[in-house]
């Protein structure tokens, strides 16, 4: 039943989320474009022909904010980042709500499990994540192919011009950085804001968790889980940063609660009403 | 003018307004308890020395103190807030059929001329009200003390966009910035009315607006050209300096009737609207 549920699931939620994925992929294009143009302008600025890399662009999209945050005047905010992040959030939305008041609601009463139900649209939120990441992996492939190389190796030349940081990061924290701690975040804050959806309107969830994210650009605290997804508030980074070894579990702990809290509600919740 | 009156009273008086209007509110009271309430201790500290001046509304209100988190959600969130209570209205009402019902008693152009005015006022209501609830708490609290140009602590700078205006009457570069605020959120909130005619998902319908700005802000923001950004030619602490007045005035005075000529095609276009 879980197999047709997911079926179901994957289906339907890339019909009603096409549109968004359109927008989504414009954005991600725009972004890995603005940074082969800005490391395109350092190499004829300085003379130095280095070729930007894979790694070089994930650093670019995914480090956050690069100065302190707290200044007398309005904040640079990191643009490409909330770019990914509140967009991966517009694209989960709204999912569950819409099933709920459609289709959805016949299939529920047809697998006569909400448990299941519930776990198949959970697994369709971490799906739709990770096809993002996905998608954001291959947009920066191409882009590497025509304009650099695919290299795991940061150049750290070229990233302290961009970002004015100096990083360099052995190739497992680089992963954890920049790969696993954002997609585990984006999860957690995705199948946070289904759960909220449940109970409130879909819009005021996505509102929440926008909030909630930028938020966390402004206080460097575990309680603010988004921390995790910011390298530079992460504690290899910065003094009093966030420890990301402790941010796996915790983030882990957040989509299990959440699914479990998601399942509660739901059980509770009358359908027919 | 009944039909005006009953999408007035339809728009202004319900839940989602109200809904909208408190979480504005509760944000940039957020800000009034971190940055204004804080520094009122500090407030008897400068009539010993004439040479300083005290924290003023000029400096410490939510739309001059862009470092503030309450501020960087507003700039982003604002389109939905302005969207959300009215702005799939059209949407739910042909779904509804209350709008064929409508029909009957009401000529088209009526009704769609309302229903454009009610959601643009709704939308730029919503824009505004939580800074200006900000803005009234803050006057509250601090003394209105004119800004002075050398002492180089207020947010916009002379050479800024009306800037000019601030340091010479700062309630009129205030008011100003409601003011475009108020007809670019209105207008931005009846982009939700142009998409209703293709899409029937409310969603979607809702935040077209605030995607629209937040993709195009940062985008433009990306590729070296921030002033033209809305998130900063928008706001009163003008991050970025060389905005164009006369861009921002056009945009902002453009929009509305661009839009409203635009959905009154779309409006009647359609041989039944339905």
């Amino acid at each position: 039943m879980l197999k047709n549920l997911l079926r179901y699931d994957f289906h339907s939620g890339m019909e009603n989320s096409c549109y968004r994925f359109f927008v989504f992929l414009i954005s991600m294009s725009f972004c890995v474009l603005s940074f082969f143009l800005n490391a395109h302008q350092f190499s004829e600025a300085t003379g130095v022909s280095t070729a930007p890399t894979f790694a070089d662009c994930i650093v670019y999209l995914f480090i956050g904010p690069t100065s302190p945050i707290f200044d007398t005047v309005r904040v640079s905010l990191p643009r490409a980042w909330m770019l990914f992040y509140l967009i991966v959030s517009y694209l989960t939305g709204d999912y569950v709500d819409r099933d709920l008041h459609g289709a959805g609601r016949i299939i529920l009463l047809v697998s006569s499990s909400r448990e299941q139900w519930w776990l198949s649209k959970s697994l369709w939120c971490i799906g739709s994540v990770l096809l993002m990441f996905g998608t954001v992996y291959l947009i920066v492939g191409i882009g590497c192919v025509f304009c650099g190389v695919f290299s795991f190796s940061i150049s750290e030349q070229l990233i302290c011009s961009l970002l004015g940081w100096e990083i360099h990061l052995p190739l497992p924290l680089f992963l954890l950085h920049f790969m696993i701690l954002p997609f585990l975040t984006a999860t957690a804050l995705s199948t946070v804001q289904m759960v909220l959806s449940l109970v409130v309107k879909p819009i005021f969830s996505f509102l929440t968790v926008a909030t909630y994210y930028i938020f966390s650009l402004f206080f460097i605290s575990p309680f603010f889980v988004a921390n995790y997804a910011i390298p530079t508030h992460c504690s290899t980074f910065i003094q009093g940063g966030v420890n990301p070894f402790q941010g796996v579990p915790i983030l882990v702990f957040v989509i299990v609660f959440s699914w479990i809290s998601g399942r509660f509600i739901l059980i509770k919740k009358d359908m027919l009403g | 003018m009944n039909c005006l009156s009953c999408e007035l009273k339809r728009a202004f008086k319900n839940r989602r307004l109200f809904c909208t209007v408190f979480f504005g509110c509760a944000l940039t009271a957020v800000q009034y308890f971190l940055d204004v309430l804080p520094v009122v201790a500090y407030l008897n500290d400068y009539q010993t020395d004439p040479g300083l001046l005290p924290h003023s509304v000029f400096s410490q209100w939510i739309g001059a103190n862009g470092a503030s988190p309450s501020m960087a959600v507003y700039i982003t969130v604002a389109p939905i807030l302005a969207a959300f209570p009215y702005g799939d209205s059209f949407l739910s009402d042909r779904q509804s059929g209350y709008m064929q019902t409508l029909l009957l008693s009401s000529s088209r152009m009526k009704f769609l001329l309302s229903k454009y005015i009610a959601v643009f006022l709704s939308g730029g209501f919503c824009g505004i009200f939580p800074l200006v609830f900000n803005l009234l708490l803050t006057i509250a609290t601090l003394p209105s003390i004119s800004p002075v140009a050398a002492m180089g602590v207020f947010a916009p700078s002379s050479s800024s966009m009306f800037g000019d205006l601030f340091f010479i009457h700062p309630w009129g570069y205030l008011l100003l910035f409601f003011f475009l605020e108020f007809l670019f959120f209105g207008a931005l909130s009846t982009v939700a009315l142009l998409v209703s005619f293709f899409w029937s998902n409310s969603f979607l319908v809702t935040t077209l607006p605030f995607i629209l700005y937040f993709m195009f802000s940062e985008i433009v923001a990306l590729f070296g050209c921030p002033q033209i950004a809305p998130t900063n030619f928008l706001f009163p602490d003008q991050v970025v300096q060389y905005c164009s007045s006369a861009f921002v005035l056009s945009v902002c005075i453009l929009f509305p009737p661009i839009s409203c000529l635009a959905f009154l095609l779309m409006g009647r276009k359609l041989e039944t609207i339905s």
